[in-house]
């Protein structure tokens, strides 16, 4: 008898341990170290939006910000720290192909613009010119995705350049000694440019359609394992995430959406210069469209060419967009697309 | 057979047990294979890195950069060791600025690696040098001043010139000494060459790793791991015999 009760005891512990108490979100750690999101994360994580839906079932929201970025993330998913993620689409593609179980459930941002910046005194003048030449970036990132794909509307490949893998510190300190002929990095180069302490020979932020094909964009992901054992909070997680999302799509919104991009420490008005004219409900608007579905596409294609993943990926598959589309026709009426917005805005 | 079990397995034992776990892990899925890849598909990849050449062009280069670095760093280790050591001048001119330098880590070098010696070979050849040069330079003139003032008494009533009595006996009683510098400062070669190879670089085992990790490839990195240690065993090994063979008669050190 008592090592039947012990034995139910037991068994009932199991089957507490299975229900969860914590939800884990990866977060991508930023130079300044500081555990604060950006972009529509950051606004959930400033009005405390998963922290008071969860509160009620005893489940404590944990925003863990992994240092290592990307490929610290993975590795969080692969032994189940982390349940649900927004990164980059390379780390995500990276994952996925190299066997890590998820689910692509959100589309993310879209407009993470590139700057290929020369020193001042450069005699470079467009990419072409930087054929042979030495370049500078930081490997596994956005910014090489972006790199490859732009040598390749060029009509050449990476192997017509002598590549060095550098931090965007150490990229700017080889580019001003010398040592390198360009270095592909992120908009604090635009502020350098206007010092006078760089030039740039080439940059995403504009409105061409090769710019918009180049830009870097953000995945949200879960754990498969995730998905399967608690696929309501899964949805009650994306309602949140898409009610966030809503309240950021307006332009009256822009200031408010620079210094919430800012936060963690960075420049608003690098910020500022670096959103462009991108629209905020197009780089925003939480739908896979075709122009999302596309630029996944052509994500993979690229690491695939790159040699960035040894296996491809079925973009169809990976996606699962049942919890969205539930949540779009819960919130989506308040949604300008209602309005025929997805058509309207696609180039 | 009661001998092979006394000489071969307890060195092995714990490598053993650790391979067991590995394999069984991997077999029975009890951690996530993404991570720890199991052995055969390890052995898989170096036999694909192999044949493609690879494995050869990454351990290569790697060698290449331990080696120049280590000979750099620790024959200036040596070379200023020795002066330190004997010449109470030497002492005063260099002591202290060899005493400040001492207690920055080798990786707070890198910016000024950059700087002076760019991104290409030399700025790794110098950040390993950097590395291999303190344990080296300290073992040295540690050697050389512990010589014992009786021996060199001995040397001096034998009427001995300045130069007979270094060679003939302050080097043999240093070089025990020497060789334990040596064998610190291999082991921080090869953390020092996978930190520089971090930095610019297109090959090397360290570069490999780093990259199969951001690249979520991890047998990769595991491939990485037992090369620097199988290298490691061998030079280890290398100057186990370049002791015997030059101070018959200590006993090995470590």
């Amino acid at each position: 008898m008592r090592i039947l009760t012990t034995a139910l005891a037991a068994l009932a512990q199991f089957a507490l341990s299975a229900s969860v108490k914590v939800l884990h979100l990866g977060m991508v750690g930023n130079p300044y170290d500081t555990p604060i999101a950006t972009g529509i994360l950051g606004y959930a994580q400033e009005h405390k939006l998963f922290e008071q839906e969860f509160k009620k079932d005893g489940i404590e929201v944990k925003w863990d910000f992994y240092k290592g970025t990307g490929p610290a993330i993975n590795e969080g998913l692969a032994n189940g720290a982390v349940d649900i993620t927004s990164y980059g689409d390379l780390p995500g593609i990276i994952g996925k192909s190299g066997g890590i179980d998820t689910k692509l459930i959100v589309p993310g941002t879209v407009g993470q613009n590139i700057y290929v910046a020369v020193a001042p005194k450069s005699t470079l003048r467009t990419l072409q010119d930087l054929k042979g030449k030495r370049v500078g970036y930081l490997k596994g990132t956005y910014l090489h995705l972006a790199w490859i794909r732009l040598v390749h509307h060029l009509g050449l490949s990476e192997k017509d350049f002598k590549i060095f893998n550098l931090s965007q510190t150490e990229g700017v300190a080889a580019l001003q000694g010398g040592h390198i002929d360009a270095y592909v990095g992120v908009n604090t180069f635009q502020e350098m440019a206007e010092r006078g302490a760089a030039k740039i020979l080439y940059t995403s932020n504009t409105r061409d359609a090769l710019a918009r094909e180049i830009q870097g964009f953000s995945v949200v992901v879960a754990s498969s394992r995730f998905v399967h054992e608690h696929p309501d909070l899964v949805q009650r997680w994306v309602n949140i995430y898409v009610r966030a999302s809503l309240a950021t799509l307006s332009e009256d919104k822009r200031e408010e959406w620079i210094r919430l991009s800012a936060k963690p420490g960075y420049s608003p008005d690098n910020i500022r210069k670096d959103l462009g004219e991108n629209r905020l409900d197009q780089q925003n608007a939480p739908v896979f469209d075709e122009r999302y579905l596309t630029k996944l596409r052509t994500s993979v294609k690229a690491a695939r060419d790159g040699g960035l993943i040894r296996r491809d990926i079925d973009a169809a598959q990976w996606i699962d967009r049942s919890f969205l589309d539930k949540s779009l026709r819960s919130e989506g009426s308040k949604a300008p697309w209602s309005k025929g917005f997805s058509k309207a805005s696609t180039p | 057979m009661k001998r092979l079990f006394r000489t071969i397995l307890p060195p092995f034992s714990v490598q053993l047990a650790v391979f067991l776990a590995w394999y069984l892990s991997g077999k029975y899925e009890l951690v996530p294979t993404t991570l720890l890849v199991p052995p055969d598909r390890v052995w898989e990849t170096v036999k694909d890195m192999w044949s493609t050449g690879e494995f050869q062009t990454h351990v290569g280069w790697s060698l290449r950069r331990v080696g120049l670095g280590y000979l750099i760093g620790s024959g200036a280790g040596i070379a200023l060791g020795a002066a330190v050591g004997i010449s109470r001048r030497a002492q005063a001119w260099l002591g202290t600025t060899l005493d400040i330098f001492k207690q920055v880590p080798v990786f707070a070098w890198a910016p000024m690696m950059i700087l002076f010696f760019g991104i290409q070979e030399a700025s790794k050849l110098a950040f390993v040098a950097v590395a291999c040069f303190y344990p080296v330079l300290l073992n040295t003139s540690q050697g050389v001043l512990s010589v014992q003032s009786r021996h060199r008494e001995v040397g001096e009533a034998f009427g001995l010139s300045r130069t007979r009595i270094f060679l003939r006996i302050v080097v043999p009683s240093a070089i025990p000494s020497v060789l334990v510098g040596l064998r610190q400062s291999i082991a921080l070669a090869w953390m020092a060459v996978v930190s520089a190879e971090l930095l610019g670089a297109e090959s090397g085992i360290g570069y490999f790793m780093t990259y199969s990790r951001l690249l979520f490839q991890m047998d990769g990195v595991i491939v990485g791991v037992l090369a620097v240690g199988a290298i490691g065993i061998l030079t280890n090994a290398l100057l186990g015999g370049l002791e015997r063979w030059l101070v018959p008669w200590t006993k090995e050190v470590a």
